[in-house]
């Protein structure tokens, strides 16, 4: 406890036992049952959260490089077969395409996190 | 036996066990929500939702809860923060600890006539924020200056002269 009083310790300060005298215990009253039904659910600890995020953060960005040289030309490739409604050649930027989405759920998830 | 916080909260972590959460809150809702009401100025109402949204918090953030610091500081400064949120929300005066003079030059209410006195409640409505939050954490729930500076994430010193400043004008007005 703490030695607030100015006083002497054999000289009971009036000012800190009303203080005390006055806080009363306030009944329940169905507060922790209101709390309990609104908790949602627990979130997955901090370390698998790290965890999850840092392997969607590396499988990106190692995805990324592996691609890099060749991103541009299989993006105008995917252009001109989507138009002429092909689906086959769209496999090709099937890596880059999980890479981005693994990226952005990282970063989505990291950030909702942070903000919930 | 009843089970210490620690072990309520090792269940909350590693099972996610709701009813260990709800023995934590039926332990603390009192002085949360007493706290609460104390600064809300007696609005009952809004201090029960600002008591709610502390131990959401609590539940959400549990993981980043220090052994170091007892389990109620740590409730008590999620719950100042979230008064300080909602002030903040209502564009309502700031909370304003920074500095005695500052602290002083922000009262809560303006002082009593003089040669009135006033009942407890009342004199604690009128001290400023950072006064009543300390007083109330250190002269009614317990807590130690040190505890109380971190529930309030002011400096010691702070906590230290505002404890004493407001119990010279609690002295002066309840005539103690």
């Amino acid at each position: 406890m703490n030695d607030n009083s100015p006083k002497s310790p054999d000289a009971p300060d009036p000012l800190e036992a009303l203080l005390r005298e006055s806080e009363v215990h306030l009944p329940d009253d169905g507060f922790t049952a209101h709390v309990l039904k609104s908790l949602p659910p627990r979130r997955r600890s901090d370390r698998l959260r790290l965890a999850v995020f840092s392997t969607a953060w590396l499988t990106g960005m190692v995805i990324l490089l592996l691609h890099a040289p060749t991103v541009g030309t299989e993006t105008t490739a995917f252009l001109q077969h989507a138009l002429h409604g092909e689906v086959a050649p769209l496999l090709s930027l099937a890596p880059v395409v999980i890479a981005v989405g693994a990226l952005v759920w990282a970063l989505a998830s990291w950030a909702l996190e942070e903000w919930a | 036996m009843g089970f210490s916080d620690a072990d309520l909260i090792t269940r909350v972590l590693q099972a996610g066990d709701p009813n260990a959460f709800g023995e934590l809150v039926r332990r603390y809702q009192s002085p949360v929500r007493s706290f609460l009401r104390k600064l809300t100025g007696g609005d009952a109402a809004l201090a029960d939702d600002l008591a709610q949204e502390t131990f959401l918090r609590a539940w959400r953030k549990l993981e980043t809860f220090r052994a170091e610091a007892r389990f109620p500081t740590w409730l008590f400064g999620i719950a100042v923060n979230e008064f300080r949120a909602r002030l903040r929300r209502d564009r309502r005066h700031p909370w304003n600890d920074k500095g005695d003079r500052a602290a002083d030059a922000e009262p809560a209410v303006e002082a009593p006539p003089a040669g009135l006195r006033l009942d407890l409640d009342e004199a604690l409505r009128r001290l400023t924020l950072p006064e009543r939050a300390a007083i109330v954490l250190c002269c009614q729930h317990g807590l130690t200056h040190e505890a109380a500076a971190q529930a309030l994430r002011s400096p010691l010193g702070t906590v230290k002269t505002n404890i004493l400043r407001g119990k010279e004008k609690l002295r002066r007005w309840l005539e103690l």
